[in-house]
């Protein structure tokens, strides 16, 4: 196998891999079945991922920070200075009317 | 129903910190408290006088346990109301507990401002070691409080020295994601003692050099390596060519050049599982970077890369496996003895390192799989610390990227490998919590670091399938990461809990995009 040579299979290596492989899963499997049982008496069995609406998920270069980055809007620019700027008292005031 | 003693210590105290504290117990009626302090000085044995405990007794150090379990405080924190209730509930549930810790308010209560949530993560012995993230209130049946040193002494502990001595003893702790207490104290970062993170490697025999970091309370723990034993890296590659710091370069060559030219650790072989169309140029380059380290396994099936992953593991006989994919570049010469190290703890059977994009900013951080599986802090700057300080702590993680892992060959095989019905993505997130499932730990490490140019390989993107296998599987560990908070949510900061106006988007849990990588 030197120098980056392929690995010459012959019938016994390929046997041996192919034994390892399906051990592997088999094994997955079984643990697997356990999970799985487990999650179906949580849940019952309807459920696998309802609710997390995969398809809104964000794109892989999407943050989100982006998604919720309204506060910068150009025009709520001064809006928010003027909020900033207000007495904390009031800024609380506001803060609890919002929520 | 339990009995509790409260342990202050109230060394250097001042009477409006034991006012405080006392006061605070007047509240809690469940049951009869007894309060011990520790190095009381007398001008404040007037305080502890007209304290208005009444019947309760208050003892100025004692040699008896005045009850069957007893909680730690500082001299200065508040019980709520509702501590003692929460303590009985849960130990009615966990008779057979150990140490007992929960989250905490912090900051000044006042008619303007909010005080600040810690919420803390499940048992994380591994983050125990770096910095007290369990805060300054535990709680110890009293029989482990006698084990680990009797309740003077531990009362009059540094809270690092005291939680590490705990938590050696007894069953695992346990957290209370319920609000134990309440901290006048702005500062709510964990604190740390090195010396207590030495004494408890020479109680546990952790072979290890301790760093303590420059500008945060942090204690790395360096194990040292007695044996350097034989790696396999796992590199599924088709022989992609990119660009790379401004130059074309085939990645799996670049990715080996890089290993071999950096990293001080030696003892490895390098597998190759090459897609059959894999270009004969990009296998030479491959061979000219790898040389005699470098062996080919054909891969002909379609694309599955935990299929790949499986059959380069199989024709490995090292007892740790690298996955490495070829996108990657070490950093850090001295990652595969940060890994290799930690490896030496029996009950860990993976570890992952800081995966960084070609811009420095962070990749991956280990996973945190609420409510959807994804990479902790990604997109954030290197240099962010994160919230309590996790970006500079070796911790537990449900799971860590595949793109780069080292992993025990024996875990790898007792938990089935990948899962091949996860050919591109979440078999990471799989097999971390099949780990998890056979009782194994997993770690991250910031102290080991590679380059990560993700998504150079090729196009990442969530198929249905995927998603309906890993919440069949997994939906009520996704529910709950042992080493997230039932009380916080996504998007907000994992220690401050969702309070209007007080989002922290740089404390915040960044990212964002579900884990769609290798």
């Amino acid at each position: 196998m030197a120098n980056g040579a392929s690995w010459q299979v012959d019938a016994v290596e390929a046997a041996r891999r192919e034994l390892v492989l399906t051990q592997l899963a088999q094994r997955d499997a079984e643990i697997g079945a356990i999970a799985e049982a487990r999650v179906l008496k949580i849940y019952g069995p309807a459920t696998s991922m309802d609710g997390y609406h995969f398809r809104d998920s964000f794109a892989k270069s999407a943050q989100a920070s982006q998604q919720i980055d309204w506060v910068h809007q150009p025009w709520l620019r001064p809006i928010r200075f003027a909020y900033r700027h207000m007495p904390k008292s009031l800024r609380y005031i506001l803060k609890k009317l919002a929520g | 129903m339990s009995t509790y003693a409260v342990s202050i210590n109230a060394d250097k105290a001042v009477a409006k910190d034991l006012k405080r504290t006392l006061k605070s117990l007047q509240g809690s009626e469940v049951t009869p408290l007894r309060v011990v302090i520790v190095n009381l000085a007398l001008q404040l044995q007037d305080v502890v006088e007209k304290s208005g405990l009444g019947s309760r007794s208050v003892e100025v150090a004692t040699q008896a346990m005045p009850g069957d379990h007893v909680i730690f405080m500082r001299c200065g924190d508040a019980l709520t109301p509702n501590t003692i209730a929460f303590l009985n509930e849960f130990i009615g549930n966990h008779p057979d507990h150990g140490m007992i810790y929960g989250d905490s308010l912090h900051g000044s209560v006042s008619r303007w401002d909010e005080p600040t949530q810690v919420r803390r993560p499940q048992w994380s012995p591994e983050r125990l070691r770096s910095h007290c993230y369990v805060g300054e209130l535990v709680v110890a049946p009293a029989q482990l409080v006698e084990q680990a040193g009797g309740l003077a002494a531990l009362t009059a502990m540094h809270p690092h020295d005291r939680a590490l001595r705990l938590a050696e003893l007894g069953a695992a702790p346990l957290r209370i994601a319920e609000i134990l207490y309440t901290s006048d104290q702005r500062h709510l970062q964990p604190t740390c003692s090195v010396d207590a993170v030495r004494e408890h490697c020479t109680r546990t025999n952790i072979a290890a050099d301790l760093v303590l970091d420059e500008h945060l309370p942090v204690v790395r723990v360096r194990r040292t390596i007695s044996a350097a034993p034989r790696i396999s890296v796992i590199i599924p590659t088709r022989g992609t060519t990119e660009v790379i710091h401004g130059e074309r370069k085939v990645l799996a060559a670049h990715a080996i050049e890089t290993l071999i030219s950096r990293s001080t650790y030696t003892n490895f072989e390098i597998i190759i599982v090459a897609d059959e169309p894999t270009p004969s140029e990009a296998r030479h380059a491959i061979v000219r970077a790898g040389g005699d380290k470098v062996r080919f396994v054909e891969f002909s099936k379609p694309f599955n890369f935990a299929d790949k992953i499986n059959l380069g593991v199989a024709c490995s006989e090292s007892e740790l496996l690298l996955l490495l994919n070829d996108d990657t570049e070490m950093i850090t010469p001295d990652a595969l003895e940060t890994m290799v190290g930690l490896l030496a703890d029996p009950g860990v059977a993976m570890v992952g390192p800081m995966l960084v994009y070609e811009d420095g900013t962070i990749q991956s951080a280990g996973h945190l799989l609420n409510p959807v599986p994804y990479d902790l802090y990604r997109s954030r700057p290197l240099a962010h610390t994160g919230a309590q300080h996790l970006l500079r702590v070796q911790r537990e993680v449900s799971g860590v990227i595949a793109a780069c892992a080292l992993i025990k060959r024996d875990a790898f095989i007792n938990a089935g490998g990948l899962c091949t019905h996860f050919p591109n993505n979440y078999n990471d997130v799989d097999f971390g919590l099949k780990l998890q499932e056979l009782g194994y730990r997993v770690l991250f490490t910031p102290h080991a670091q590679f380059y990560h140019f993700e998504s150079l390989t090729r196009s990442p993107k969530l198929q249905l399938f995927e998603v309906a296998k890993i919440g069949a599987r997994w939906r009520d560990k996704l529910d709950d990461d042992p080493y997230f908070n039932p009380k916080l949510e996504r998007y907000v900061s994992t220690w401050k809990q969702n309070v209007i106006g007080q989002r922290s988007l740089l404390d915040a849990f960044g990212p964002t995009a579900p884990i769609a990588s290798k």
